[in-house]
């Protein structure tokens, strides 16, 4: 059993068996679930036509990706701003922490990125010795509680505003109080120095626009216009597959996005950025840095069968009418991306043999592909996934054991006859040697099997 | 070979040969059921008003530039004393011109040029935007028209004068706007839907969490 899936399996138990747990888990859902639909059934005229024609821009996206990632270069550089491509996460965090000393910066604002997230660019720039402030509310709340973010879009969900009045009080050393108003007061209070004095502001980016040559970034606090407003330099990261071919498109994915990621009809502020201060413009950065990160895209990309999950707008739906996620959480994933969307790529981009398990780890009811406004198909890209693994031979050993042998005799309408015979024999030698769960009871071999029961039952 | 030609050369030899032509952008109006029923003014006004009061912003329909003065001295005297901080544009200037003696001190466009420390200490401010969008009572605001960044998102009340001939429909229309050329170049656009917000404490709506905690939308209906 590899490393992951025993901390995997750990980790899920621990989620499961808490209440707190399970009790912000359904919270989150249900309160999602019921603002999602309401959204949907209001705002659009018809969720499958829109979902299509959305699969469809993202794909027209990615066929000419090339070109349009060259286009949006053209343009944005054209209007001061730079365009820096890496490779790989070490290659984007080192182009941000040269950025950052060559202006003799210590501090960053940051507003949530989940891209940075993935390349760990925080862990990077404190070891640079630059203090790093998460502007997100919820992100600041994680961060400041030392953990990992619980779903890309809420990453605070899992936390009662009881635990965040205790850790409010602990890390920012104010009153005690448990009411959602002091306690984000609070947090706005504590960042708005960060925000007038940082020199270096950085984002994430939800879409690139192609024809506008422009990032946008969608919100609701206000924490990234701030921490693009005010400090001398911008610095962008987003992943490639971003794109967007033109800024009308955007008239589709904003609601589209809103009410997938929150059940809004749009997002409170949708930043578009085209670029460093302009002359004549009273305010800006002057300097703005875009950049354009791979790190397993373009491997996922030249899998013509798996391009497709890199329409993903990365709205979190999909963890949320997840059955496993409802139960086991986002930490116990251990990944950047949660939920079946994770599911699904983590294995592509960080290796079949040590994340596999994600993809089995599904009842593969399809609820996933459903809620993806891109209609992407979740479930049957779990499914390959497994069958990839196999093919790979980097499933565990007994449980490959275990499926040839059964393959062997469901082939075989003796030998499952034949094989019945054996296990009811072994049946009591297995139920020894099987773990002990106290939640669960193993249900017994039935004494006849329904094709005796059948014959017997003309009698 | 550079990390750009890498990453697009990889891209190339797997991108399909004829990508062929791109999908219409749809129509607004085949997409969302919460269309206005009609484009004229008193429809579109009232979308805007309804959909504006749901965000938890404030409309304030009035019929021309002295009611509107009438109507920013009074929130500017219901709102916390402080300084107030506008940018030049004829729309505030009409409108300034009949509050000769205004409630409080207003900053004029030379400060928006200040340093952060400074721009940080501003309570309300007050600009204008380049279009209305009824659907969802969004503003669309770019750099260069609008007094810059910070104006719009810095101060913890912001008011905005506007007219009601700015109003479209829907985003479509603020999309086509937007792409259009113009002559005043802009480095940053926002579309804004209310006060700023969060709901990261177990999903409960909090106003105010960095942007401003107040909007108000003064709309001078200049059709009537």
């Amino acid at each position: 059993m590899s490393k992951e899936l025993s901390a995997f399996l750990e980790r899920s138990s621990a989620e499961i068996g808490s209440e707190n747990r399970q009790r912000a888990l359904k919270r989150a859902i249900t309160n999602h679930e019921i603002a999602f639909h309401a959204r949907r059934s209001e705002q659009l005229v018809d969720w499958q036509d829109s979902r299509r024609r959305a699969a469809a821009v993202k794909d027209a996206a990615l066929a000419n990706l090339p070109e349009l990632l060259e286009k949006f270069e053209e343009r944005f550089s054209a209007r001061g701003g730079q365009v820096l491509w890496a490779r790989d996460g070490d290659e984007a965090c080192n182009h941000v922490t040269d950025i950052i000393g060559r202006h003799g910066a210590d501090l960053v604002v940051k507003s949530k990125s989940m891209t940075a997230e993935e390349i760990h660019l925080n862990e990077h720039m404190e070891a640079a010795g630059i203090t790093v402030v998460e502007s997100d509310l919820g992100e600041l709340i994680v961060q400041l509680a030392g953990e990992k973010p619980y779903h890309i879009v809420m990453p605070a969900m899992h936390k009662s505003k009881e635990e965040i009045g205790d850790l409010f009080e602990r890390t920012l050393h104010i009153e005690h109080t448990v009411d959602p108003y002091e306690l984000t007061m609070a947090a706005r209070a504590h960042l708005r120095d960060s925000y007038l004095n940082a020199k270096i502001g950085m984002t994430g980016g939800n879409f690139i626009i192609a024809d506008e040559g422009a990032i946008v970034v969608c919100e609701n606090e206000g924490n990234a216009r701030l921490g693009t407003a005010c400090p001398q330099v911008h610095i962008a990261l987003v992943g490639i597959e971003k794109m967007l071919p033109r800024l009308a498109d955007l008239a589709l994915f904003l609601p589209l996005l809103a009410t997938s990621a929150t059940g809004q009809q749009i997002t409170c502020y949708n930043n578009i950025f085209r670029g460093p201060r302009l002359p004549g413009e009273t305010d800006g950065p002057e300097e703005m840095i875009v950049i354009l990160l791979d790190n397993g895209r373009t491997d996922v990309y030249a899998r013509e069968h798996y391009r497709e999950t890199l329409r993903c707008i990365r709205c979190g739906n999909c963890s949320y009418v997840c059955p496993v996620y409802s139960k086991i959480g986002g930490h116990a994933y251990d990944t950047t991306y949660q939920g079946p969307i994770g599911s699904v790529i983590t294995p592509l981009m960080k290796g079949i043999k040590s994340w596999n398990h994600l993809s089995f780890a599904s009842s593969l009811c399809g609820a996933c592909t459903d809620a993806c406004p891109v209609e992407i198909n979740l479930h049957r890209f779990l499914l390959d996934n497994r069958a990839m693994a196999v093919e790979e031979n980097v499933v565990g050993g007994p449980w490959a054991m275990l499926m040839r042998f059964w393959s062997h005799v469901m082939q075989s309408r003796a030998r499952v006859n034949r094989y019945r015979t054996v296990f009811k024999w072994i049946e009591p030698i297995m139920r020894c040697l099987m773990p002990k769960d106290k939640r669960k009871r193993t249900p017994r071999l039935a004494k006849e099997s329904f094709s005796q029961q059948w014959r017997h039952s003309d009698d | 070979m550079t990390s750009r030609d890498h990453i697009l050369d990889k891209l190339r030899k797997a991108a399909p040969r004829e990508p062929g032509p791109l999908p219409d952008v749809a129509a607004d109006a085949e997409l969302y059921a919460d269309m206005p029923v009609a484009t004229d003014v008193p429809a579109l006004l009232a979308m805007f008003e309804e959909r504006m009061t749901e965000l938890k912003g404030e409309t304030h329909v009035v019929p021309n530039a002295e009611a509107a003065a009438k109507t920013l001295e009074s929130l500017l005297n219901g709102a916390e004393p402080g300084v107030c901080q506008v940018q030049d544009a004829e729309l505030i200037d009409a409108v300034l011109a009949h509050l000769p003696e205004p409630p409080r001190t207003i900053q004029g466009q030379e400060k928006l040029a200040d340093p952060n420390t400074v721009m940080g200490a501003v309570d309300t401010s007050v600009s204008v935007v380049d279009a209305l969008v009824a659907r969802t009572a969004s503003l669309i605001v770019r750099s260069s028209s609008c007094g810059g960044r910070r104006l719009s998102v810095l101060p913890p009340f912001h008011i905005v004068l506007a007219r009601a001939s700015q109003l479209v429909p829907s985003l479509e229309d603020a999309f086509e706007f937007l792409s259009a050329e113009t002559d005043a170049p802009w480095s940053y656009g926002v579309v804004i839907s209310g006060p700023a917000r969060t709901g990261d404490i177990e999903r409960i709506l909090v106003l105010g969490a960095h942007g401003p905690k107040r909007l108000a939308v003064i709309i001078i209906d200049d059709t009537a």
